[in-house]
């Protein structure tokens, strides 16, 4: 082998190692920094001004502002991803496509930006109240999610094999009943992965949803209500934070790591469990 | 071969470069504490130089680590947003005030509520006063805002006013809670002086006197501590920061001036 081929792969090596050593340190720092507030962290009040550091309101608002947000963008983006895969014309899908990347790129501090002047004030209008709740988190969150939804459901719609869907029609099907009976259940393990991905960004996301959530520590009773994520925890009291209280939020990092991992795995599990059916 | 050189030369004029920017022989004077008061004290430190004075390095740490590093002698003044304890002046610090920093009570602007005395306050804050009808306004569900743990503002509206409501929305900005207020007409909360100040919401009297009057009781000191008499470069600085030039640089920061 030519010397250069060697250092190249060398440097290849070396730079996976990196890669994933970096997980493994982080999330050894994470729980070395946090593990004595461990035994702090199972309460249901956050409040280290009173040294409670209770994750159960954080862990709510997370829950919650997540599952929010993708009950209203997976269907909305696996049907934006059929709409482009199969129904739009490739001139329309040419329009649609781009704007849809377009908004992928859209920092998410933008999308924050945002959902504090437009969609906090118009929930304030039409239901009253605040206006920074859940509601508000969701709806910013499923704008984010959507371009991801929607770009990774067209490509496991584009991968079922076309003959398959040729043969469908040709038995007389409908466009309805080939979408429904064929291309999603076909694509079942892709549009899984899509969702996943959209999962886990709406569970890691900060800046948008601090801007617009309200942040009160408390398991919020209504969509109206403000939440706090763990996430925004964290970026909200990091920079005073000393002593125990310190150690808390770093053990809320370790149980968002942990959180994070276990959903991904559980949704990854899930879909291979289908796909080889 | 050639190629090569320049790239070594290159590289390690860069590793020069690096190393160069590690010393610390340009600061004069070390400037570390409240982050409430960073801004203040970068603008002051700017101004300082421009008038000839050493250079400062300033870091907001807080106001407690602020005076931890004055007294191992990582920083040579201290800049602290409260006071000092008596444990604290016995050990020998002492605060000079530069500026005070008022805290405004805001509302919406359709809020008919002119003033509060500070008994009412604690009762709206702890969560007591539920709805605006038991101050005089029209109904409705009182929607509190005030800021993050931690945070300056929040730590002397504790101490000037009382415990806060752990349902309380959060936002951890003075910009966010004026946008806040003035999006919501059942809204309040408290913010500088400077930012409410910014238009959009209405301020509202503490005991009878608008943020900014004299009398007024949200106002806290923003003190520059140095552990037994100025002396030297922190002296120079002090003075500075008591001069003209130093206290119209407070006024543009939204605090009140001290002279």
């Amino acid at each position: 082998m030519d010397v250069r081929d060697r250092l190249a792969r060398a440097a290849l090596a070396a730079l996976a190692a990196v890669a994933s050593a970096g997980v493994l340190l982080i999330a050894l720092a994470v729980t070395v920094e946090g593990w004595p507030a461990l035994p702090h962290l199972f309460g249901a009040v956050w409040s280290p001004e009173d040294g409670k550091f209770g994750v159960l309101p954080l862990l709510a608002g997370s829950a919650l502002v997540t599952l929010g947000s993708l009950t209203l963008a997976v269907p909305a983006g696996i049907g934006l991803g059929l709409f482009l895969a199969d129904v739009a014309s490739p001139r329309l899908a040419g329009v649609v496509r781009p704007a849809l990347q377009g908004m992928a790129a859209v920092p998410s501090v933008v999308f924050g930006f945002l959902g504090l002047n437009l969609i906090v004030p118009w929930i304030s209008r039409v239901f009253g109240g605040l206006g920074f709740s859940l509601l508000a988190g969701c709806l910013v969150l499923a704008f984010m999610v959507l371009p991801t939804i929607a770009a990774v459901s067209e490509d496991a719609l584009r991968a079922v094999d076309p003959a398959l869907r040729e043969g469908a029609y040709a038995l007389g099907a409908t466009p309805g009943q080939v979408a429904w009976r064929l291309l999603l259940p076909a694509a079942k393990s892709g549009l899984t992965a899509a969702v996943v991905l959209a999962l886990g960004r709406a569970l890691g996301e900060t800046m948008a949803v601090l801007m617009v959530l309200g942040n009160a520590a408390a398991v919020p009773r209504s969509p109206l209500d403000p939440a706090r994520t763990l996430t925004g925890n964290i970026a909200l009291e990091m920079a005073y934070a000393a002593g125990r209280h310190r150690e808390a939020l770093f053990a809320s990092g370790a149980l968002l790591l942990l959180l994070n991992l276990a959903v991904t795995q559980a949704a990854r599990l899930a879909a291979g469990g289908r796909a080889a059916r | 071969m050639r190629a090569y050189t320049r790239q070594t030369v290159l590289i390690l004029s860069l590793l020069a470069a690096l190393l160069a920017g590690c010393g610390r022989s340009s600061v004069g004077l070390r400037i570390a504490g409240s982050t409430s008061l960073q801004p203040l004290a970068e603008m002051l430190a700017e101004g300082y130089q421009a008038a000839g004075g050493a250079r400062v390095s300033a870091q907001g740490v807080g106001s407690t680590a602020g005076l931890q590093a004055l007294r191992t002698g990582v920083a040579d003044l201290a800049t602290i947003s409260r006071r000092l304890t008596p444990e604290e002046v016995r050990e020998g610090f002492r605060a000079h005030v530069i500026a005070w920093d008022v805290l405004a009570i805001a509302v919406h602007p359709s809020n008919p509520v002119e003033g509060l005395t500070l008994a009412e306050l604690r009762r709206l804050f702890s969560g007591e006063i539920r709805d605006w009808a038991e101050l005089g306004s029209p109904a409705g569900r009182v929607h509190l805002i005030s800021r993050e743990a931690g945070s300056g503002s929040r730590e002397a509206f504790r101490e000037l006013v009382g415990p806060i409501h752990p349902l309380t929305a959060v936002q951890n900005s003075n910009g966010v809670i004026r946008l806040a207020i003035r999006n919501d007409p059942a809204a309040v909360g408290y913010l500088s002086l400077g930012v409410a100040r910014a238009g959009g919401v209405k301020l509202v009297r503490v005991d009878g006197r608008l943020p900014g009057e004299p009398g007024y009781p949200l106002v806290r000191p923003l003190s520059l501590v140095t552990l037994g008499p100025p002396s030297g470069e922190a002296r120079a600085f002090l003075m500075y920061a008591l001069s003209p030039a130093g206290q119209r640089l407070v006024a543009d920061e939204g605090l009140l001036p001290v002279r």
